[in-house]
């Protein structure tokens, strides 16, 4: 199968007086659900300088890998861009193998002792943060606005904030509730609403056509489907 | 299957009391209910009332709930399954059990869109109305072990403990057939008791592998043959506390596929893909449009993860959009040397494929080439394995097939773009799904993940 590349080149940016240098995140139409948010959270980083200095550090190849199933994406660095792909790569210099859904549990890290500042650069490129929750709730709201089955209005609560925002207008409204942590990568694109839901990270009011349409923009993102997101 | 004026007549000349319904759904999946005769006859002529999901969700029970269809009435709604009284059978072995094949419908009785046997039942009409009748018949591969369904998942599904006496590749074997004919004895008395029509079984390929072959009929009774018939074989294995599997492929080695026969014949019976000593004009646009939409069908025909498995060079699945005279290789084998041989043998469509979708889209593929005369692309006449780039290949994953769906608008015209959405929606719902609760990439071969979920629901 032809692999098609997607690559998004974001712009030279100032932050401060630091010139940011145009970097790429490279993915496949394929890539699965942990690439495409390996490769989202990165590229929503790359808004912060931060992101460019670790950036700046690492060249070759890094494989980070589920300490509990067989999930793993390889990044493969250039000068200006990198390459993340599904599994794990014999080329990796270092590779982190990680509980993907507790980063408080300490990774094993093959490669340490060899590429001491690889290993470290890289374990902060996993740990780069999301935006705040209310940055991508307002991204969320234009990048999905217009799919089918969404609600008019959207609320989103983050509960250990005590702030709503609100978007939209019309009786036709849902709220998703819950912890700022949580609501951040839903917002993302890197869950799907249902299955937050499911498994009591988030709550939902509303009906079972808008509780759909937003999972479905969820899938939309993890799929690949939903252009100009992350 | 009535030959009483009245179906209480018929019910009382058969004893039947109890009614089990049964529906697809569109993951293939069997789901009805065991009605008592009283609340089954209270019942008609709309049918009983079911949970909505049981038409849109996956083999675990899991409700399609990323995918919204204006079918769901409310917030978790009921649809109905309506019988097709036409299709009422006794069960044979069990005596106060009857059997009915339903279709989804909405709770106020209109079709629904989504429902397989339904659209199948459209595209057929559809070519009815062009004077033809559609000949289809089926083959249908499975293994079969002498652990129970309890053992087999007690040992995770693997190193199942196969009937046959050969452990090699053999096929038509006829003491492998021996080993496996106690069972198939009584798979086949139950199919004859419901008056199936079975021509054929023999040994196939895979170690402890069967083929059945069932004899042409309409379009929609075929299909209804394939799901009676695998409920009925799963039942049989059950009984005998034996295990059986329908997944395309469960282990490395041949898998099963339901390969599918099918021909035009004019109102009168005539052959209508045959003419002059050799393939009609029609059936020349049937192969052409069949062939220009095969990217496009894969999506349909290989529904899951486990269906790319099986798609491998030199492994019995075509895996090229072509077509050749008496070439198993190509994706359309093409007979055409008599008139009442005349026919179109596809064999891309998996164990795990849905019967009434996978007849639905090779007629509608043929149906598009009849109506837009589409151009017939040069016969294959070498190998259909192992060819270079310039031949066209069919998508060999769950996301590319269902993109190439997305793109044939032939298949959308004729399927209709509520299913076809609502399908491929679907089919990237279970590709997330494999992703995220499997994710393994590495593994080329068949894994843990495929058989806990389909060895047992398939």
């Amino acid at each position: 199968m032809t692999l098609q590349l997607m690559m998004m080149t974001y712009p030279r940016q100032h932050e401060g007086s630091y010139l940011m240098t145009p970097f790429a995140v490279n993915i496949d139409r394929e890539a699965t659900p942990l690439v495409r948010v390996l490769a989202s959270t990165l590229r929503l980083a790359l808004q912060r300088l931060e992101t460019h200095k670790v950036l700046s550090r690492l060249d070759g190849t890094f494989t980070v890998k589920s300490m509990k199933g067989t999930q793993a994406a390889t990044y493969t660095f250039e000068k200006d861009r990198v390459t993340i792909k599904a599994g794990t790569s014999r080329k990796a210099k270092v590779i982190i193998e990680a509980d993907l859904d507790d980063t408080s549990i300490k990774p094993n890290i093959t490669g340490l002792y060899r590429h001491p500042f690889a290993s470290i650069y890289f374990g902060k490129l996993l740990s780069l943060s999301l935006p705040s929750w209310a940055d991508n709730a307002k991204r969320f709201w234009t990048v999905t606005l217009g799919l089918p089955n969404m609600p008019e209005k959207l609320i989103i609560t983050a509960t250990d904030e005590s702030r709503s925002l609100s978007f939209g207008e019309g009786v036709n409204s849902a709220e998703i509730i819950g912890k700022a942590s949580q609501l951040g990568p839903l917002l993302a694109g890197q869950s799907i609403l249902v299955d937050d839901v499911m498994r009591g990270k988030l709550q939902f009011r509303g009906s079972l056509k808008y509780l759909t349409g937003i999972s479905h923009a969820g899938q939309k993102f993890l799929v690949g489907d939903l252009d100009g997101y992350p | 299957m009535m030959d009483e004026p009245t179906l209480e007549e018929w019910m009382d000349r058969h004893h039947v009391e109890v009614v089990r319904t049964h529906a697809t759904g569109l993951d293939g999946h069997a789901v009805g209910k065991y009605l008592r005769r009283s609340k089954f006859l209270k019942s008609l002529p709309k049918g009983h009332a079911i949970a909505d999901m049981s038409l849109a969700g996956d083999y675990t029970g899991q409700p399609h709930l990323t995918i919204w269809h204006e079918m769901r009435s409310g917030q978790f709604g009921d649809i109905l399954l309506k019988p097709d009284i036409d299709t009422i059978i006794s069960d044979g072995t069990d005596g106060d059990l009857g059997h009915v094949i339903c279709e989804f419908t909405s709770v106020d009785g209109d079709p629904l869109s989504l429902c397989p046997r339904t659209l199948l039942r459209r595209v057929t009409n559809e070519i009815g109305e062009l004077g033809y009748d559609v000949k289809a018949s089926f083959e249908l591969e499975f293994f079969v072990y002498r652990d129970s369904f309890e053992n087999a998942r007690r040992k995770g599904y693997k190193n199942l403990t196969p009937l046959t006496a050969s452990r090699g590749s053999n096929i038509y074997l006829l003491r492998n057939a021996h080993n496996v004919k106690p069972f198939m004895d009584e798979v086949l008395k139950r199919l004859s008791w419901q008056k199936f029509e079975w021509e054929s079984w023999s040994d196939e390929g895979g170690v402890s592998q069967v083929e059945i072959n069932f004899s042409p009929t309409d379009p929609v009774r075929a299909s209804d043959l394939i799901v009676r018939a695998r409920q009925i074989i799963y039942e049989v294995a059950v009984d005998l506390e034996m295990s059986v599997c329908f997944m395309p492929q469960m282990k490395a080695g041949f898998g099963s596929g339901l390969h599918i026969h099918h021909s035009l014949v004019e109102k009168d019976g005539t052959p209508a893909f045959f003419a002059d000593g050799g393939r009609s004009a029609l059936m020349n646009d049937w192969i052409a449009g069949i062939v220009t939409t095969m990217a496009g069908s894969v999506s349909l025909l290989c529904p899951t993860i486990n269906s790319y498995r099986r798609m491998q060079e030199f492994r019995a699945p075509p895996v090229t959009a072509t077509w050749g005279e008496e070439n198993k290789s190509a994706g359309l084998r093409i007979i055409s040397r008599a008139a009442n041989l005349a026919r179109i043998e596809h064999r891309l469509p998996g164990g795990d494929a849905n019967p009434y979708l996978v007849l639905a889209t090779i007629l509608a593929g043929g149906l598009a080439g009849h109506r837009h005369q589409l151009p017939l692309r040069p016969e294959l006449k070498t190998v259909g394995w192992g060819l270079p780039d310039d031949v066209p290949k069919l998508p060999r994953t769950l996301l590319s097939a269902a993109d190439a769906l997305a793109e044939d608008n032939h298949l959308v015209d004729i399927l209709g773009q509520d299913f076809v959405e609502y399908w491929i929606d679907s089919r990237k719902f279970e590709w997330l799904t494999y992703h995220s609760e499997c994710g393994d990439t590495e593994n080329k071969g068949t894994t843990d993940w495929e058989l806990q979920r389909y060895f047992e629901l398939m």
